[in-house]
């Protein structure tokens, strides 16, 4: 009996481990999503009212859920503390420390718009969102075809992985 | 009611500072802190303050030196990190800041066709804090009355005299009603000096019955005003374009009364100046106030149009 169960242990423990894993791909893409929710709000407001940091920050964090949501609302704590540290600075911090489901190419993306937010003129800074926008974009969209592809894989490689170490056991 | 000055406290003061430079503000005590006009910060030198017109470095200031960095930090600070919403200032040379105080931004400047965009580099930054002075304007409130009404009244000083506190003292006398019923008053206040307004809320006493339209050109802003707030009186600092004395005529023409601030030492330089002289020649303003700094003492001298008027001597 006890053998029994041990071996549906292993085999859930490995399933869970391959949904997880799946799930990681998920989360990835839906953090990106919301950090995208975030720009285009950031473009709207920085277009129509030039809006000062802090308050863009403020909304940013108002619009997003999650992962996001705890960065900016780190980031707007921190630089409303009106200490030595540039938002840049800050920005970069967070992004390492807040536990976001992103790559490191994802981060690099992101950092961009820490060191250009509120760095130039309205105009320039709306061009260069617009260009990170692009990006983000398609990163969403290969995070995606990546979660659809290679999710299924470590679903059916958890359980397959599972089923081989009870076998063996 | 006797003039009350309302010191901006220490506190308000150091906290325009970087943490390198704000215990210097924060030693020197309440009492040296309160009559201090303006902080001078110029890179290499060490940091200095204005006291009635006059510079000074206290001796224990002499080994702190003005960095780069801290220059950098003063003008984050006041722009809260957003370059983008405060470029139109910048490029005039100044930043208003929380309080109603400026800065006032010296450096090298980069140009694009015939036109300031940036600075390419800062030397040197003027923190020069607004003092609100209440009741100031109650004693000679009464002499810019005729019939019941009131004038359209142009201020004039040379620079520093006192036309911004003055002015916004009228201000409030005319919204709460000192001496005559409340009256609407419209502010074009294009620096943020008159009102100090920040977050939405004006930072200093320009009376309950005020709207203010801040960061706008003063011509744009009256006319806005004018159109939109159905104001009784139309107030403006520093009348000094074509476009401010065009506003000023459509706004004398609509029954609204003005009152505004000029820069001239004398009577004469009003004269002097195309604008003024075209002002005077439309016969806009009924009543002028001439502020002069004589020993110390500031007086206020109320010139009608067609004659003089009584000295008046407010320490």
């Amino acid at each position: 009996m006890l053998h029994i169960i041990g071996k549906c242990m292993i085999l859930m423990g490995a399933t869970v481990l391959g949904l997880q894993h799946a799930a990681g791909l998920r989360h990835r893409v839906s953090c990106l999503k919301e950090f995208l929710t975030a720009l285009e709000r950031l473009e709207r407001e920085l277009a129509f009212a030039l809006l000062p940091v802090d308050v863009l920050l403020c909304q940013m964090q108002a619009g997003t859920r999650g992962a996001a949501h705890r960065f900016f609302s780190s980031c707007e704590e921190r630089f409303c503390k009106r200490g030595e540290e540039r938002l840049e600075e800050i920005w970069s911090e967070e992004m390492q420390k807040i536990p976001l489901p992103l790559c490191e190419e994802d981060r690099t993306l992101l950092q961009e718009i820490g060191s250009i937010l509120g760095r130039y003129d309205g105009d320039s800074q709306q061009l260069a969102f617009q260009r990170i926008h692009s990006r983000l974009e398609e990163s969403i969209q290969k995070a995606k075809e990546e979660s659809e592809r290679m999710g299924k894989v470590y679903c059916v490689l958890g359980i397959t992985v599972g089923m081989f170490c009870v076998i063996l056991v | 009611m006797e003039a009350s000055i309302c010191f901006i406290e220490i506190e308000e003061k150091a906290k325009l500072l970087p943490s390198s430079l704000r215990p210097l503000v924060i030693e020197l005590g309440r009492d040296r802190c309160r009559t201090m006009e303006e902080l001078r910060l110029r890179e290499g030198q060490a940091l200095s303050y204005v006291v009635a017109g006059r510079e000074c470095t206290p001796s224990e200031w002499r080994d702190h030196i003005v960095t780069p960095r801290d220059i950098s930090w003063v003008l984050e600070a006041a722009g809260h990190g957003s370059i983008h919403a405060v470029l139109e200032q910048f490029k005039h040379g100044f930043l208003s800041v929380e309080g109603g105080h400026r800065i006032g931004i010296c450096g090298s400047v980069a140009m694009k066709q015939g036109e300031m965009i940036n600075f390419r580099s800062i030397s040197s930054l003027s923190i020069r804090f607004c003092h609100e002075v209440l009741g100031i304007a109650e004693p000679i409130f009464p002499e810019l009355i005729e019939k019941g009404r009131l004038q359209n009244t142009l201020i004039f000083s040379p620079p520093g005299g006192g036309k911004t506190t003055l002015l916004r003292d009228l201000i409030r006398c005319v919204s709460d009603g000192v001496g005559l019923e409340p009256l609407r008053v419209g502010v074009a206040d294009e620096r943020g000096e008159l009102c100090g307004m920040y977050q939405g809320r004006a930072q200093r006493n320009v009376g309950k019955c005020t709207d203010i339209i801040d960061g706008c050109p003063k011509a744009q802003a009256l006319l806005m005003l004018l159109r939109g707030m159905n104001p009784q009186v139309l107030a403006a600092d520093e009348i000094t374009a074509p476009e401010d004395l065009r506003a000023a005529e459509e706004i004398a023409g609509c029954g609204v009364t003005i009152l505004a601030t000029a820069h001239g030492a004398e009577p004469e330089d009003v004269h002097l100046r195309p604008i003024y002289r075209e002002l005077l020649r439309r016969e806009i303003f009924r009543r002028f106030i001439w502020i002069r700094i004589e020993k110390g003492i500031r007086k206020y001298q109320i010139l009608q149009k067609e004659e003089m008027g009584g000295l008046c001597y407010i320490s």
